[in-house]
């Protein structure tokens, strides 16, 4: 049953993005690309791969008004820009004026959207000529899907004109974004700059450039729970106190840096779903890690567990950059003066906290100095994620693209 | 046919034969008509019968009858003499030749029938008949010996015992005599002779005749009867004077021309004879009898007067001789004395226990020293022995006994499923013992007769054994000895079934041996000979014997058949669950693997996951079902009462009138209900009613245990939790001990909510059992819900579906096992973001997943996918899972 004898992990980024001309507002493109960072350069021509429908020059450049990202999987990420480049078709998709009846005919969908956008069946010249509302009006309906309104998504605008067409479109609908989907606003939507350093997922970075489109978000997570799982004879769950044997059993680390709590998948997405009341779900969005009480969110959890359990490899050489990166920085630090040399061994638990609100104090101190390092890091995964994960480079040319459906 | 008349000549050999059979007639006629009798002899037999009357005319008879225009001649002589219309038939059959032949053996039997007179001896009949056929037409009256009169000529040499017996001996012995004289005669007459022509055919016929073999019809018998009386009724008129050798010659051929009408292959070639004329000759009994009454009658005087000359003959000579089918049976695989020089198939247990008493009290002795086994060595024996039950048709037809024993085997296993393990050791034993012997009924051959004929060292029991019974006995008067010595021994062996089973099926020597004395294997034989032909020993020692019986039965009836049972394989390969825990790891792990679950941890999981798998798939109530198995049971009870009020009814019909019958069936019936109730169906109707009574009655007793067993199949089925009740069963148990309280919460919910489903469907399927069955608790209330449910049944599978996610990982053996790292769960996977490929969690929904919820019905893709994207759940098709 169990089809997958090599499942992938899930990526440490995937998303969707609707990409504008910025000479003629008018052109949208919808693509998905796990690193967004290398796919607009390929738009615009600077580099190799971009997809023909952006290849004309009067076009170019381009711009990602905005992503939607967090997508768990590749699979996941192409049914979204596929439901979202064919709304008329999509069976997610209804009109949005009948927001949730999501498994309408197909037929009905059609001359929905139609009606709604007055527009002819004809899909390809419809999607080309649809309006910047339009889309934004898919992508929301999207959003508030039953199948997608599920899932870890975030969508962050990088334009603001554009995130001004979704907060009008917004107040015309009556039902509202999920809780779930964040809406991060970001690149021209923010006054200043974000800081770059922020590892929070959720925090704007101010520009593509500087999302985090690798596993270096989860590194300091993943370092922790292999390293607490290697001995994990005085590890037991938290949740039915039994040991754990992490060589057979699907073992969930809390990815707070503090916190040792170790559980069974099941045991913990059970005592999370439990808390939620909404018996019907599957799978938890988040939760309250039972060892330390802190807000764990399952994606988070999730990603390091398939890392580190489908990509040992690569988990491993993750870890080893990290340390050599780890090693720069502190002998920079030594050579600042700043006494950094523990940081290398008390890192799993103590440093680096993925959450914004942990913040802890070597971070807070770090802070001035990283810009430099970060500058470095940036270069370093900009190459490395190819090498990383056979996944990352992909990304879909829907022109050519089977219909998911 | 005319050629049949021909062989007539035979008559001309059968002096010759007795010669050298003189050394066979000297010990008895009955002796050497048995011997002989085998198949072939029929043919000859009637050659014999013709031939005493042809014999002085036996040359010129048998050139007219090898020529078809010779037998038309010799039909218009007797036209001339007889009707008209009887001579054109004749004329215009010549090439025909039997029913003409027959007929015009009428005619020769209305001339014989006055020479019949000298019924005591085959010898003297011949020379009586070859006298009066001369007389009247020498070639009909070969013609009609060939055809008719062989068996009946053979019959009046028998007679001479037979007379002593009642008619049914007679009818068997003339069977028998007939073969035995006919034998040699029938190879000096072809060779003497010019009739090979007529022989060569008649041997084919007999072939096709065995392999074609069916019991004859009695009414055309007795049409055909009427119709050759009618021809001969002139003759006949003639020769009514003449009385019982008269009568004989008539019978001998109105019997012929009644073959020969049917069976012109078989019985008129004379191999035939052996198997169908002897039924013929039941039936012929009765006819005698009236004959006997009508003799006055022209017609029956001709036709049956025969008949009734038999019967006295027989009735003086053999008593038991009917020759059943299973008699024959028997006959043929029990091998005469050495001294018998014919391998002849046919060799009546009647004619061996004759000779036994003179002869045979010596050989047995020899014999059964030297065959008799230790007792414990013999009920070794006899549990190694297969015991197949079935009416000498069936057993017949059967074919190798590999396939015999494949085909038990087969019904074993299929038997085995529907057990219920060893619930009660009694109740089982009983239940096993009835379906064995249902089985065995059903699955008749030739092969248990074969095994039981033989001893332990495969040499055939031999019937000289007999008169060690007798020197056993020897007190008893010597008239009743053969009679009483079968039954006796019988009785005292027969304590339960099972040696009632034996007296059927000539198995039983090995168990009587270690019980008594080794001569009781020769006892055994003896009954086996003797049971064919029950009826006159009941009648003579039926009484005391009954009493014994009948006081045995009762304590034997509980232990002995239990033991039978045992001993039969069925019975120890009934099905127990294996002991698991003496299992190695390995062996379990194998077993698992066997009923398709991966690989258990645990040794003790995997015990207890073997155990759920083996109830379910045996289907054993004891386990699982505890709260509804005695309810179960007892409705299994009544339902066989109900089955066993239709059985035994016309058993009782039939038993009623076999007593009206004959005055020894009575006590017989008695012996039958305590003791025998697997005789064989082979017997004739006269022998089988006893027997028969005694089945219907012995199923009636046992009837309860055996429809309990089959009840059990049915039911099973509905009792036995489905596998996934099973499975979450277990999976429950294992989810409050290992998950504890997280586990319980969708547990209980499943429990409530399963059981329902998997009922309600059970039921609309199952007939009436389920009906009658009280169900389970949980599932009378929740069948309703469950039914109006199905209606809505998106939203209800795909609750379904969660369940069977939700279940699925506790279950799996995978949990604790290391799969679930490498092979994650469908919950795990759900859990872990995979892209979910639907055909692939489809398949396993309707494999197993919907099973752990007790969910029957199936789900396809886009169900499963409107599931999946209710739940957020990424899913996919399987072409795209490789994005």
């Amino acid at each position: 049953m169990e089809e997958f004898e090599k499942p992938k992990p899930i990526p440490a980024y995937y998303c969707c993005y609707l990409l504008r001309s910025t000479v003629r507002h008018a052109s949208l493109y919808i693509g998905s690309t796990p690193n967004p960072i290398r796919r607009l350069p390929q738009h615009n021509g600077v580099a190799k791969g971009g997809a023909k429908r952006t290849a004309r020059d009067k076009l170019r450049p381009w711009e990602m008004t905005l992503v939607v990202e967090g997508f768990t999987s590749r699979v996941g990420a192409l049914q979204f820009e596929w439901a979202w480049q064919h709304p008329e078709r999509s069976r997610h998709l209804d009109s949005d004026d009948d927001l949730d009846s999501k498994p309408q005919a197909k037929a009905n969908a059609n001359a929905n959207a139609n009606a709604k956008t007055g527009k002819p069946k004809s899909k390809p010249r419809a999607r080309t000529r649809r309006s910047l509302m339009a889309h934004l009006e898919d992508l929301h309906s999207l959003l508030r899907s039953t199948y997608f309104s599920s899932w870890p998504l975030r969508v962050r605008f990088f334009c603001a004109d554009v995130y001004r067409v979704w907060r009008a479109w917004n107040d015309r609908v009556d039902s509202r974004l999920p809780d779930k989907i964040k809406v991060i606003l970001d690149g021209d939507n923010i006054a200043t700059a974000p800081d770059a350093n922020q590892r929070d997922e959720h925090a704007p970075v101010g520009n593509i450039n500087n999302l985090s489109v690798d596993y270096t978000r989860f590194e300091d997570h993943l370092e922790k729970s292999m390293f607490m799982l290697d001995d994990p004879d005085d590890l037991q769950c938290t949740v039915c106190k039994e040991s754990i044997s992490p060589n057979e059993e699907q073992i969930v680390v809390c990815p707070h840096p503090n916190c040792r709590g170790t559980s069974h998948l099941l045991c913990l997405s059970t005592t999370l779903l439990d808390a939620t009341n909404e018996l019907d779900l599957l799978v938890p969005t988040q939760g309250t890690c039972p060892s330390c009480g802190n807000t764990v969110q399952w994606v988070t959890m999730m990603r390091e567990l398939s890392l580190r359990n489908r990509a040992e490899k690569e988990a491993r050489t993750i870890l080893r950059k990290k340390e050599k990166r780890v090693r720069k920085e502190s002998a920079a630090m030594e050579e600042s003066s700043v006494p950094r040399s523990s940081s290398t061994e008390p890192r799993p638990l103590l440093e680096e906290p993925t959450q914004d609100d942990l913040g802890p104090n070597w971070f807070e101190g770090v802070d001035i100095e990283s810009d430099s390092d970060f500058e470095g890091r940036q270069k370093h995964r900009s190459i490395q994620p190819p090498s990383k994960l056979e996944i990352v480079i992909e990304d879909s040319d829907w022109d050519d693209a089977e219909l998911i459906e | 046919m005319a050629s049949m008349a021909d062989v007539i000549i035979l008559s001309s050999s059968p002096h010759p034969p007795r010669p050298p059979g003189p050394s066979r007639h000297d010990a008895n006629p009955v002796s050497h008509a048995l011997p002989r009798g085998a198949t072939p002899p029929p043919v000859r037999s009637t050659s014999d019968l013709s031939q005493p009357h042809t014999r002085s005319r036996f040359f010129p008879t048998p050139v007219a009858s090898n020529k078809c225009p010779d037998g038309a001649s010799k039909p218009k002589n007797r036209l001339t003499k007889k009707d008209p219309a009887s001579e054109t038939i004749k004329q215009t059959a010549p090439s025909k030749p039997r029913r003409k032949a027959k007929k015009v053996a009428d005619t020769l039997g209305t001339i014989a029938l006055g020479e019949p007179q000298p019924e005591p001896v085959g010898t003297k009949n011949d020379a009586m008949k070859p006298t009066k056929s001369r007389s009247r037409s020498n070639a009909k009256c070969k013609d009609s010996g060939n055809m008719t009169l062989a068996g009946k000529v053979t019959k009046t040499s028998g007679d001479l015992p037979a007379k002593k017996s009642s008619k049914g001996g007679k009818k068997t012995v003339a069977t028998k005599l007939s073969p035995s004289e006919d034998t040699p005669e029938k190879f000096t007459l072809k060779g003497s002779n010019a009739l090979g022509k007529a022989e060569v055919l008649d041997l084919d016929e007999a072939m096709r005749r065995r392999m074609d073999w069916t019991p004859p019809r009695e009414t055309a018998y007795e049409e055909i009867a009427t119709v050759n009386d009618r021809d001969s009724q002139h003759k006949n008129r003639d020769s009514k004077c003449t009385g019982g050798f008269g009568k004989l010659v008539s019978d001998y051929n109105y019997s012929g021309s009644a073959l020969n009408p049917r069976d012109l292959v078989q019985n008129a070639n004379g191999e035939g004879p052996t198997k169908r004329r002897r039924i013929e000759l039941v039936n012929p009994e009765i006819q005698a009898l009236l004959n006997g009454r009508y003799s006055d009658s022209s017609d029956q005087s001709s036709g049956q007067g025969e008949n009734p000359g038999k019967p006295k003959k027989t009735t003086k000579g053999k008593p038991k001789k009917f020759t059943t089918l299973t008699a024959r049976m028997t006959a043929q695989y029990s091998t005469n004395d050495a001294e018998e020089d014919e391998p002849v198939i046919d060799c009546l247990p009647d004619i061996k226990t004759k000779k036994g008493r003179q002869k045979r009290a010596k050989e047995t002795e020899k014999q059964s020293s030297s065959t008799i086994l230790s007792p414990e060595a013999a009920v070794e024996f006899l549990n190694d022995q297969d015991l197949i039950f079935g009416s000498c048709s069936q057993l017949e037809k059967d074919d190798s006994p590999q396939t015999l024993r494949e085909t038990q085997q087969a019904i074993r296993a299929s038997e085995d499923l529907s057990y219920p393990k060893g619930t009660h050791n009694n109740d089982s034993s009983v239940l096993q013992e009835s379906s064995t012997r249902f089985v065995s009924k059903l699955a008749g051959t030739r092969n248990l007769w074969c095994v039981g004929a033989r001893d332990t060292e495969g040499s055939l029991i031999q019937p000289k054994t007999l008169n060690v019974v007798d020197l056993t006995d020897g007190g008893e008067s010597p008239g009743k000895k053969s009679q009483d010595n079968v039954e006796k021994p019988s009785h005292k062996p027969l304590q339960g079934d099972w040696y009632e089973l034996e007296f059927a099926d000539i198995d039983s020597p090995s168990e009587k041996r270690p019980s008594s004395l080794p001569t009781e294997r020769v006892l055994d034989s003896d009954m086996q000979v003797q049971a064919p032909a029950p009826i006159p020993a009941a009648t003579a020692t039926a009484t005391a014997t009954a009493v014994v019986k009948a006081a045995k039965p009762a304590k034997g009836a509980n232990k002995v058949p239990t033991e039978a049972v045992e001993s039969q394989p069925t019975s120890s390969q009934a099905p127990s669950m294996p002991q698991y825990t003496g299992f190695t790891d390995a062996e379990l792990s194998k077993q698992i693997s066997s009923y398709g679950f991966k690989a258990v941890r645990g040794r003790k999981k995997m015990i207890d996951l073997l155990q759920q798998c083996w109830e379910s798939k045996h289907g054993s109530g004891s386990n699982a079902t505890s709260d509804s198995q005695p309810i179960y049971q007892t409705e299994q009870h009544k339902e066989p009462v109900s089955k066993i009020d239709n059985v035994p009814k016309p058993t009782a019909a039939k038993t009623k009138a076999t007593v009206k019958t004959k005055s020894g069936t009575c006590i017989k019936n008695r012996k039958s209900l305590d003791a025998t109730p697997s005789t064989s169906a082979s017997r004739t109707n006269l022998q089988t009613s006893p027997k028969k009574t005694s089945k219907g009655k012995a199923t009636a007793g046992t009837s309860t245990s055996f429809i309990n067993v089959e009840e059990i199949q049915d039911s099973e089925e509905e009792i036995i939790p489905s596998p996934s009740q099973v499975q979450k069963h277990y999976t429950d148990i294992y989810l409050k001990s290992k998950t504890g309280s997280r586990g319980q919460h969708h547990s209980l919910d499943i429990l409530t909510k399963t059981p329902s489903p998997s009922p309600t469907k059970r039921k609309v399927v199952s007939s009436d059992i389920s009906a009658k069955r009280p169900p389970s608790s949980a599932p009378i209330a929740t069948t309703h819900i469950a039914e109006s449910i199905e209606e809505i049944s998106l939203a209800d599978i795909s609750a379904q579906i969660t369940q069977a996610v939700r279940l699925q990982p506790r279950l799996s053996p995978l949990l604790s096992s290391r799969g679930s790292r490498s092979r994650p769960t469908w919950h795990e996977k759900i859990l872990m973001y995979d892209p979910i490929v639907l055909e692939d969690f489809t398949a396993w929904l309707n494999t197993e997943g919907l099973g752990l919820v007790g969910e029957d019905r199936e789900v396809g893709t886009a169900s499963v996918r409107e599931w999946c994207e209710s739940k957020g759940i990424c899913c996919c098709w399987k072409k795209n899972a490789s994005w």
